[in-house]
């Protein structure tokens, strides 16, 4: 999702048609765009990813006069072919293989053109060119560049020199990855090829992508000739970019003419500027959109949503034009349908569908130890599972048992890792909440997660029950009667045998068994882990595992 | 000090049953058909047999030798006790426990013009009739008390699932640490989707990778995602890894349990539903958690189309208490329509965005042998929660850095 902002009156002058600002943001809710701001004439709204021909004035007005019905036919600019090539050398394939280019002439440069051209640039190498690494565009005055022949091929990063634009210096590109501020950003790109991406014309270098344009062939106020390159990892993705600009320009009156592109043995001439063509079938359409629509009328619709339509049959035939690059099946084809009829214009309707509702196993069981717990007066609570290896271990007073599941790119250090245990979180509430009036009685019955061998995912979700009692009457004897009274709540048989645990108060600790089974620890926290939670108020706790007190294992 | 009670009194009076009983058998009636006549019998057999004193066999009772020469202590304790004379504690608990006798206080003199507090003997001695109560000033403010209440956000999620549960949705669960697969190769998701990158997702270090992937479904998702398969569909256009479809993650949308779930439940009818956990890599502030509550719904059936999922949507918003909803054509990767929720808010009027939702694709069905339909919808419970009741900092209703005040004044919610 990226936002754009234009000037609704220049929009309103390319779609021929005076549209008041909240007619113009309904038209937009129900064609997918949502209005984010107005901000005197500006207008900024979000495109989804799916959309990149949105991504200019140009094409907001062209989607507009469809859907309004000023333009009702696909329009494919024509290609002049031009005596230029560019020849791509072996040495790219395993750097950055694909490169695509077009001419085009005549176009006049205006601050509204240079405008529209770095924003749509800007959003396209962030979106479709996934920040530039799929596919990057540079944009170059023709009439700057000596001979017909262009070259794509690796550089030695300290070999042939060149001006960056923004630069005065002739830079390596090793230097310019290295020093100039778009090398720093997307250098990352590059980062483990050894040679680097370079284009010449017959003077040397003009253009080193994806990262940065030659000054020598910088677009500027008198330029009327454009040279435009995009080289990238997914062909598929550099020719739709190319289309989507070559569009803008169009519309803006430049005259597209081709270049061959020469790879190896093949030679292919640029810009396809290729249709696709998708089949649909009526009773499809009404089948997903629960309408009777006839085939004219979804031609109609099908012509307001910009695409072109055949009859053929049954089967309706439609033409996708080549600045679109979200038709991937008939199923995006409906949704164009849908939006060119208005889905807010459908009336909903509930479907008889058989079923019966049901709550989990789990959620009846823990609902119900909840209920247990918050009527002998414990605040129930949800905290968080992510943590910290010092929170889990260190401040609890005992050593790492390598149980944790560790997070690759954590946030922040601190949540880091899953908790494997509740207790260390009711603390760290106890902690937080020390200027809150005590007594503070707190439960959560929640989940903890394990590393485990035997699991096919290489760790395990637990349920567990926790509840800490901190006040100055928080001892042993209370915490054990709160733990017994829910132990016997469930039928369940109690034994405490005393156990050694740093966590806990020596002589005031005991393992909790339930029916026989070891299912959890109960105790008076110990001062020295207190004093790591900085509280300083007595507090006793237990915790158990839910599977012993559920029956299971 | 102890008295006797009524009973204890009585029996002090006519020996206690268990010696009448013995006495009576002794002077010859040994039938139980007899004996059964006497109004004390039951209570009196009761003891007799308690203290092995009687046997029974075909319908006569017979005494035992020790009941012979057993000296009925309690009647002798009882006497003694009426006359304010020591008895040894064990007698003593058997009275009490047999309610012979009772523990009798002290009743103080009421001297005081007014009673300040009303106690049992106060209440036993009936000077509360004589003696005037003194007045409390009750407009004053008491102290205030903190009992166990469920949180705010259990309240709202409690209140959701109900919804789902009355519109026969089924609660699903599914693993919070999961492979990339399920999370998103299974939603069609392109393996270099923006939601895949460091910056939105959990990966894990451990456990790094899942150590099998199901074989028949992955052939089926790989063709779908590098052309379409046998889906209809095109397909993204790439080579599809599968080292990077076994990453795990910590689930960034519960999702990933309605994959687990479809690919055991392939035939309609269905409807199922899970609000649990789910993690991004964003920010904490006031709007944002690492890790919230997902609620997550699908419905599967035969023809299902755009109008049932507005319909139905529509239905769990009212619910909600949220009337007029609107819907915006948006992009899921997974699913087609899709749809970004708007609701009015029920008082302030505003529009706001309250879920996502759209049809899954048939990329994402196929590979798992679905021909039926399904549509499916998420939101946030916090983001809903806060929408609906106001609140303004996310950090107070889920996690460790609540404030404990907020939770304690939390107003009930129930209304639905």
């Amino acid at each position: 999702m990226t936002t754009m902002t234009l000037d609704r009156k220049e929009l309103c002058h390319m779609v021929g048609r005076n549209i008041q600002a909240q007619q113009l943001q309904n038209t937009l809710f129900e064609l997918g765009l949502e209005t984010e701001e107005v901000n005197g004439g500006e207008i900024t709204f979000e495109i989804n990813a799916d959309r990149p021909d949105l991504l200019s004035v140009e094409g907001v007005a062209r989607m507009l006069r469809f859907y309004h019905g000023i333009d009702t036919k696909l329009k494919i600019p024509a290609v002049e072919r031009s005596d230029f090539t560019c020849v791509v050398d072996a040495s790219m394939k395993n750097i950055r293989p694909f490169i695509t280019c077009a001419i085009v002439r005549d176009i006049k440069v205006t601050g509204s053109l240079i405008k529209s051209l770095m924003q749509v640039q800007e959003k396209l190498h962030a979106t479709l060119g996934r920040d530039r690494k799929k596919g990057a565009i540079g944009i170059h005055d023709l009439d700057k560049l000596s001979g017909n022949i262009i070259t794509y091929r690796a550089v030695n990063p300290d070999g042939e020199d060149f001006v960056p634009l923004g630069r005065r210096e002739r830079m390596t590109l090793g230097r310019t990855l290295k020093e100039h501020e778009k090398g720093i950003e997307y250098g990352y790109i590059l980062k483990g090829v050894g040679s680097l991406p370079a284009i010449y014309d017959d003077t040397g270098i003009f253009s080193f992508p994806p990262i940065i344009n030659s000054a020598r062939t910088e677009v500027t106020a008198s330029t009327r000739n454009l040279l435009v390159e995009l080289t990238g990892e997914d062909r598929g993705a550099i020719e739709k970019m190319l289309n989507i600009l070559l569009y803008v320009l169009s519309d803006r009156g430049g005259k597209i003419c081709s270049i061959k592109v020469k790879t190896g043995n093949s030679l292919e001439t640029e810009p396809g500027l290729k249709t696709e063509r998708i089949n649909v079938t009526h009773d499809y359409v009404n089948s997903v959109l629960g309408t009777e629509f006839n085939v004219p009328q979804i031609r109609v619709l099908l012509t307001k949503a910009g695409l072109g339509s055949e009859q053929g049959g049954r089967a309706i035939t439609v033409t996708v034009p080549p600045y679109r690059a979200d038709i991937l099946h008939a199923r995006d084809v409906v949704d164009d349908i849908g939006r060119a009829y208005g889905f807010n214009n459908l009336k909903p309707s509930y479907p008889a569908t058989p079923t019966i509702g049901e709550l989990s196993q789990n959620t009846k069981f823990t609902s119900a130890v909840r209920e247990v717990l918050m009527g002998s007066g414990f605040q129930d609570l949800l905290n968080f599972m992510l943590t910290n290896k010092d929170s889990n271990y260190r401040k609890m007073g005992i050593a790492e048992d390598s149980k944790s599941v560790e997070i690759g790119n954590p946030y922040s250090e601190q949540y880091s890792t899953v908790r494997t245990w509740l207790l260390p979180s009711l603390l760290e509430v106890l902690s937080n909440n020390r200027n809150r009036q005590y007594p503070q009685n707190l439960n959560e019955v929640g989940q903890a997660m394990l590393l485990d061998d035997k699991d096919d995912l290489g760790c395990k979700t637990v349920w567990k029950a926790a509840a800490v009692m901190c006040s100055m009457d928080a001892q042993y004897n209370a915490i054990k009667s709160e733990l017994q009274n829910v132990v016997k709540a469930f039928g369940a048989k109690i034994e405490t045998p005393a156990l050694k645990h740093p966590s806990f108060i020596d002589g005031r600790c005991a393992s909790v068994l339930i029916n026989g089974k070891n299912a959890g620890i109960i105790g008076e926290i110990s001062p020295a882990v207190l004093r790591n939670w900085g509280i300083e108020m007595p507090v006793s706790a237990f915790e158990i595992s839910l599977d012993a007190l559920m029956g299971k294992r | 000090m102890y008295i006797l009670t009524k009973e204890g009194e009585r029996y002090l009076e006519d020996g206690l049953p268990e010696v009448r009983l013995i006495k009576e058998i002794l002077s010859g009636k040994t039938s139980m058909k007899e004996l059964q006549r006497l109004p004390y019998f039951t209570i009196g057999f009761m003891w007799a047999k308690k203290n092995g004193w009687i046997t029974v066999s075909d319908g006569e009772i017979k005494v035992e030798a020790k009941a012979r020469s057993a000296k009925p202590e309690l009647e002798a304790a009882l006497a003694e006790l009426s006359k304010g004379n020591e008895v040894g504690l064990k007698l003593i608990d058997t009275m009490l426990s047999r309610k012979l006798i009772e523990e009798r206080r002290e009743i103080p003199a009421l001297n005081e013009k007014e009673i300040l507090q009303l106690t049992p003997e106060i209440i036993k001695s009936g000077a509360w009739e004589k003696v005037p109560f003194k007045k409390y000033d009750v407009s004053l403010r008491t102290p205030d008390i903190y009992y166990g209440r469920k949180h705010i956000l259990r309240m709202a999620l409690d209140k959701v699932s109900r919804i789902l549960i009355e519109m026969g949705f089924k609660e699903m669960e599914g693993p919070i640490a999961d492979a990339e697969f399920f999370v998103y190769d299974c939603l069609f998701t392109p393996q270099d989707h923006p939601a895949r990158t460091q910056w939105d997702q959990f990966s894990l270090a451990k456990p790094k990778m899942i150590k099998a992937l199901p074989d028949g479904v992955v052939a089926k998702v790989k063709a779908a995602h590098e052309n379409g398969g046998d889906t209809g569909s095109k397909g993204w256009g790439y080579k599809w890894d599968r080292e990077v479809a076994r990453r795990m993650v910590l689930r960034g949308h519960t999702t990933s349990v309605t994959v687990h779930y479809l690919m055991e439940h392939r035939k309609p009818p269905n409807r199922f539903f899970s609000i649990d956990k789910v993690f991004r890599n964003d920010s904490i502030d006031r709007t944002h958690l690492l890790e919230f509550y997902q609620i997550e719904g699908w419905v599967m059936d035969d023809g299902l189309t755009v109008r049932d999922l507005m319909g139905t949507f529509g239905e769990f918003y009212r619910k909600l208490g949220i009337n007029d909803v609107r819907f915006k054509p948006t992009f899921n990767p997974y699913t087609e329509p899709s749809f970004e929720i708007y609701g009015k808010h029920p008082k302030l009027g505003r529009w706001l965005e309250i879920g996502n939702s759209g049809m899954f694709r048939e990329e994402m069905l196929k590979p798992f042998g679905i021909e039926a339909r399904v549509m499916a919808w998420g939101l946030a419970l916090e983001r809903t929660l806060m929408l609906l009741y106001n609140y303004d900092d996310i950090r107070n209703l889920h996690g460790t850095l609540c404030d404990l005040d907020s939770l304690r004044e939390a107003p009930t919610i129930w209304e639905y």
